[in-house]
């Protein structure tokens, strides 16, 4: 092989590599002892001179490199046996066949051929004794031959193998082998036979002799198309026409050539042979195939080195990475993990101090109410005294008129000091940093009534619960909406102090139009007359003995910034019924949390 | 009444101090203020009399320890307590250990005025048994010992022979020391003997 090879490449670059500026069509001829290459330079040569702007080279080839050069792509035409040619075309190595040969024959010419069986005159075979024959034939590397020649043996009842064949390599000394009776029977093809001089034809006789179609040879096999003029699978459709056309030309300008070109004889009969037989490409139809990877294996061998280096070094790298990629996402797991676990600490020390800060803040609200009034006391009985003390002076008529402005001066900064403190109570409320969240309205009751469960066991107080399940959420601060509710129970425990029953009911539930959830908190205390009513939403309005008369007020404005309402209803001695109205949260989904 | 009484105020709250100054001076009262209780008890000397306005909460010494120490000092200034939260169980610890009275801020000025004029009686009362003690003391740093025996013994109701017995002494020595015990006493009859040792117990 590796000559070959190496013609091949002795062949093949130096076309490559000259001229590269005209564009260079390779064809290829299959070496073979039927089709010898001066035979072609005619049509070669008319080529030449039809298309000078190509630049064309001829290449003289064995199958294999053949085979190669057109699976790379490196040849553009080939002239080959019908039987290659079918082997290629079923490995889709090209294309149809443009043309056929037209061989010449002593007889005219012929674009068909077929095999002759023949023995020598003098030495008959009675056809009873043919399966006892010996038989000679070329080497089997002109395949084509050998597949008719066993076709043909099938087809008279006589099988190869139990046939005595031999095969030489030169076709004179096969018909010498019968011409001297070593050998019974010889087998040449319609062409080689036709090259025997008339004195040893004469000599010979033709087995199984056809006469149904008139040929310029005799012939004792079926016929089958002579070799193909044929495109590669890559070549271009208008070179295709250009060269075919021009084949043509040459055949109808010259009558007398070895070879003329025809239209192409079917390939299907050859394809039947093939199949019949089971002959390549039809009994393994990759067998060429891996032949042909062998081989660009021998010629690309630096290439597949390099490749598979690279290939080798890139699997490594990838294994590396992948290894570095293990390890990062492990480490970054590890990261996550702990970046999680810190933030749901932080999440948890938030919510701790969340919570710390709404028990702080709601404990406070009675602290806050004890020592405002402590503190509200302070300027209020400073004012108290600085005017009874000049309504004494005045009426007892023995005050100093600056000493009395003065002392009211002070009683009025006294009172400053005294709403400066209600605005503090105020900016305490409100200041609180809102932090609003998606929430249920039933868990914010019962985490109220959690709170407040001390206090209702202690004043008795009895608790009904109507708490409509699956409520939509609210969007709402939640410690501002529990001091709320903390507000109305305790408001609500203060007005049924004096009664024999206290009963307190709470009921959760969609309000009217349905884009509102109330909350209702309703009493069986004293309830309130409707002059109470109108006013118990006002500031420092209060029917406790010791309230302030912020509660509600408050209430109210952290409802309103909600985007609700505080509702009141009462019955003077039937108790009152507080609601709060809450908008549903929509549009934001639950994500935003 | 006498006019040497003082009103003392003891309030952390200045407005609070002045405006009450303000109010009891109307009625012609001398006012003293203290920002705090233990200003006031160093600044306090025991001949000044009257009643003390004191608030009950107050950084430092609170109210009620200031009435402890006062206490403990022999002050015996009756104290209106004031208070701005209405602290029962405070009050009630105030009023047992003494305490004049106890008011709610704000209070009404007429009020706080007659608490004022009550503490002042009882500031005159317990003036006036100061002086009593006084006067007995000084009666009785008269007397000898053998006399201050002697005395001891008729207020215990002894007859003079019980008494000459248990001195070893005649009871006409004793007869002596008896009548001298009532001159310098300056009492009148063996019951008033027995009243003045008995204030004096």
């Amino acid at each position: 092989m590796p000559p070959i090879v190496a013609l091949f490449l002795l062949l093949f670059t130096p076309a490559l590599i000259a001229q590269a500026a005209k564009p260079t069509i390779n064809i290829a001829v299959l070496k073979s002892v039927t089709v010898n290459a001066e035979q072609l330079k005619p049509s070669f040569h008319y080529l030449e001179q039809k298309y000078p702007e190509y630049d064309f080279v001829f290449h003289v080839m064995e199958k294999h490199p053949l085979n190669k050069g057109l699976a790379l792509g490196k040849i553009d035409f080939l002239i080959t046996s019908s039987g290659h040619y079918v082997t290629l075309q079923q490995l889709h190595q090209t294309q149809y066949p443009l043309l056929s040969m037209y061989r010449r024959y002593p007889n005219g010419y012929a674009a068909q051929f077929g095999i002759v069986f023949f023995s020598l005159k003098t030495n008959p075979i009675p056809s009873s004794h043919l399966q006892d024959a010996s038989l000679v034939t070329l080497e089997p590397q002109i395949a084509m031959d050998h597949s008719i020649a066993l076709k043909e043996l099938h087809a008279h009842d006589l099988n190869p193998h139990e046939l005595k064949i031999i095969t030489t390599t030169d076709a004179n000394e096969l018909v010498n082998m019968v011409l001297q009776k070593t050998i019974q029977i010889g087998i040449l093809n319609t062409y080689q036979y036709a090259q025997l001089s008339p004195q040893i034809q004469n000599q010979l006789h033709i087995l199984f002799r056809h006469t149904g179609w008139k040929q310029p040879f005799s012939y004792s096999s079926s016929l089958y198309p002579d070799w193909y003029f044929a495109a590669s699978w890559k070549t271009p459709q208008r070179l295709i026409t250009q060269i075919s056309i021009a084949l043509l030309e040459y055949s109808l300008h010259h009558q007398q050539a070895d070879i003329l070109w025809k239209l192409p004889e079917s390939y299907q009969k050859v394809k039947n042979l093939y199949q019949y037989l089971r002959l390549p490409p039809f009994d393994q139809p990759l067998y060429q195939q891996h032949i042909l990877y062998t081989d660009l294996l021998k010629t690309f061998w630096v290439w597949f080195v390099i490749a598979t280096l690279i290939v080798l070094i890139l699997a490594l790298s990838i294994s590396y990475i992948m290894k570095l990629n293990r390890r990062l996402s492990v480490s970054k797991k590890a990261l996550e993990t702990e970046i999680h676990e810190r933030k749901l600490a932080q999440e948890t020390a938030l919510q701790h101090q969340a919570d710390l800060a709404h028990v702080a803040r709601l404990s406070t609200m009675g602290e806050m109410a004890a020592g405002l009034a402590h503190e509200l006391n302070q300027p209020l009985s400073a004012i108290v005294s600085y005017v009874q003390g000049c309504a004494r002076r005045i009426r007892g008529n023995h005050g100093k008129t600056e000493d009395l402005l003065q002392a009211l001066e002070l009683a009025a900064e006294q009172a400053n000091r005294a709403g400066k403190i209600i605005q503090r109570l105020r900016s305490f409320v409100k200041k609180g940093e809102s932090r609003h969240t998606y929430t249920e309205i039933n868990h914010i009751v019962n985490e109220v009534l959690a709170f407040l469960d001390d206090r209702l066991k202690k004043q008795s107080v009895q608790l009904e619960l109507q708490l409509t399940e699956h409520l939509p959420p609210i969007f709402a601060d939640i410690i501002q909406i529990e001091q709320v509710l903390i507000n109305l129970i305790k408001n609500a425990i203060d007005a049924m102090q004096d009664n024999e029953n206290k009963y307190l009911f709470i009921r959760t539930q969609l309000y009217e139009d349905e884009n509102f959830i109330e909350l209702q908190v309703k009493d069986s205390g004293k309830g309130m007359d409707q002059e109470q009513l109108k006013t118990i939403f006002h500031p420092f309005v209060t029917t406790k003995q010791k309230g302030l008369g912020m509660g509600l007020s408050i209430s109210s404005s952290i409802l309103e910034a909600h985007g609700g309402r505080l509702k009141a209803s009462s019955e003077l001695g039937k108790g009152a019924c507080f609601s709060l109205i809450l908008p549903i949260a929509r549009g934001k989904t639950h994500h935003e949390q | 009444m006498s006019n040497n009484m003082t009103v003392f105020i003891v309030d952390d709250d200045e407005a609070v101090r002045q405006s009450t100054r303000w109010l009891i001076e109307s009625i012609g009262l001398t006012v003293k203020t203290y920002e705090s209780a233990e200003t006031f008890l160093e600044n306090y000397q025991e001949k000044e009399i009257g009643c003390l306005i004191m608030d009950i909460r107050m950084p430092g010494i609170s109210g009620l320890d200031a009435q402890d120490q006062m206490k403990q000092r022999n002050i015996r200034l009756p104290i209106i307590f004031i208070t701005g939260h209405g602290d029962v169980p405070m009050a009630v610890r105030a009023l047992k250990s003494g305490a004049s009275d106890f008011l709610e801020k704000p209070f009404n000025d007429q009020m706080l005025l007659d608490c004022v004029q009550k503490a002042l009686k009882q500031a005159e009362k317990i003036q006036q048994e100061n002086a009593l003690h006084e006067t007995i003391n000084k009666r009785l740093k008269q007397l000898t010992p053998r006399e201050k025996e002697v005395m001891e013994g008729v207020v215990q109701g002894k007859a003079n022979k019980v008494i000459a017995f248990d001195l070893g002494v005649s009871s006409k020595t004793v007869e002596v020391h008896r009548a001298k015990v009532m001159e310098k006493m300056q009492a009148h009859s063996v019951a008033e003997l027995v009243k003045m040792a008995y204030i004096e117990k």
